[in-house]
C-alpha cells in the first residue's frame, strides 16, 4: 500500500513502537514520517504529501488539538485523514477535535491489532 | 470522586501493561524500592491530582524491550527505558482519570515527567512484579495536577 503516514507524538519510543505497527498494516517504511509535536508536524506536512496523520493530543510546544485545527483550516491539506491515538479521556476536548474532521479516537493503552484494524479501516475509506 | 483501592490501582497498571506491549505482571513486594526510574502525570479537573510510576531498572529495560518488540539488550537503559517509564505513567494516568470521570469525562491530564515521588499518602500504592524487575504505582488525589510545560 503506497501510502503516506506520520506519527506524531512527543514519546520517540511510542513512535518507534506506532512505526512497527504501521509496517504490519502493510504500510512501506520508507513512507513513515515521525514528529516529536504539532510544529514538527506541520514541518513535514509542508515537505511530504501525507496521507495519514497519527496524532497525539497531550504534546508540548504544539498539542494534538492544535494540529487537528490547522490542519482543519488549511485547504491544501484536506486529503488528510487523521487519528487520534491518546490517554486523554476529557470528553469535551475530544468532540472538539471530532469537530475537526478526525476519523477515529483511539484510547491508550490500545492492543497493536487495534491499530493496525484502525490504520486499513481509515486509508480504505479514503480508496 | 470515586476512590481507587491499591487493588484497582493495580488492576489499572496490569491491563495497560498487558494492553500496550503483553507485559505480564503480578503482585509484587509493597516494601521494596522506591524504584530506579520514577515519572508521574498529574491530573485537573473536578479534582486535581497525580499518578507516580517507579520502575527498576531492569523493569524499565523489559518494558522498553516489550514496546519495541526487540531484546533486552537492544534496549538503551537510559534513554528507552526513561521513555518507556514516562509513556508508562501516561497511559496508567488515562486510566485513572477515565476511572475518576465516570460518564462524565471532565479530567484533563498533564503531560508526563521525570518527578521524585513524593505523595502525600492520601491516595493509593499498589506493587507489582515482573520477570525480571519491579513497579510501584502511586495515586495521590491530594497533589497537584496540572500541565507541565516540557
Amino acid at each position: 500500500m503506497s501510502r503516506t503516514v506520520l506519527i506524531v507524538d512527543d514519546s520517540p519510543i511510542l513512535r518507534r513502537a506506532i512505526r512497527k505497527v504501521v509496517a504490519l498494516a502493510g504500510i512501506d517504511d520508507r513512507l513513515v514520517h515521525e514528529a516529536g509535536n504539532g510544529i514538527e508536524a506541520l514541518e513535514v506536512l509542508e515537505a511530504v504529501r501525507v496521507d495519514l496523520v497519527l496524532l497525539d493530543l497531550n504534546m508540548p510546544a504544539m498539542d494534538g488539538e492544535q494540529l487537528a485545527r490547522q490542519i482543519a483550516e488549511r485547504p491544501d491539506l484536506a486529503h488528510v485523514s487523521l487519528v487520534v491515538v491518546s490517554a486523554e479521556s476529557n470528553r469535551e476536548r475530544l468532540d472538539r477535535v471530532r469537530g475537526l474532521g478526525v476519523a477515529e479516537v483511539l484510547h491508550k493503552p490500545f492492543e497493536p491489532e487495534e491499530l493496525c484494524r484502525v490504520i486499513n479501516r481509515t486509508l480504505g475509506a479514503r480508496a | 470522586m470515586n476512590r481507587i483501592t491499591p487493588e484497582r490501582l493495580g488492576e489499572l497498571a496490569t491491563v495497560a501493561l498487558e494492553r500496550t506491549c503483553f507485559l505480564l505482571v503480578g503482585p509484587g513486594d509493597r516494601a521494596g524500592p522506591a524504584g530506579d526510574l520514577v515519572a508521574s502525570v498529574g491530573y485537573d479537573g473536578p479534582s486535581a491530582g497525580r499518578v507516580w510510576v517507579a520502575a527498576s531498572g531492569p523493569f524499565a529495560v523489559e518494558l522498553a524491550a516489550c514496546l519495541l518488540g526487540v531484546a533486552p539488550e537492544e534496549i538503551d537503559a537510559d534513554t528507552d527505558g526513561r521513555d518507556a517509564v514516562r509513556e508508562l505513567a501516561n497511559i496508567v494516568g488515562g486510566l485513572v482519570v477515565l476511572e475518576l470521570g465516570g460518564a462524565d469525562h471532565r479530567f484533563t491530564l498533564g503531560l508526563p515527567v521525570e518527578s521524585p515521588l513524593d505523595a502525600r499518602g492520601l491516595g493509593s500504592e499498589a506493587a507489582l512484579e515482573s520477570e525480571t524487575g519491579s513497579l510501584r504505582v502511586v495515586w495521590d488525589p491530594a497533589a497537584h495536577g496540572g500541565r507541565h510545560a516540557a
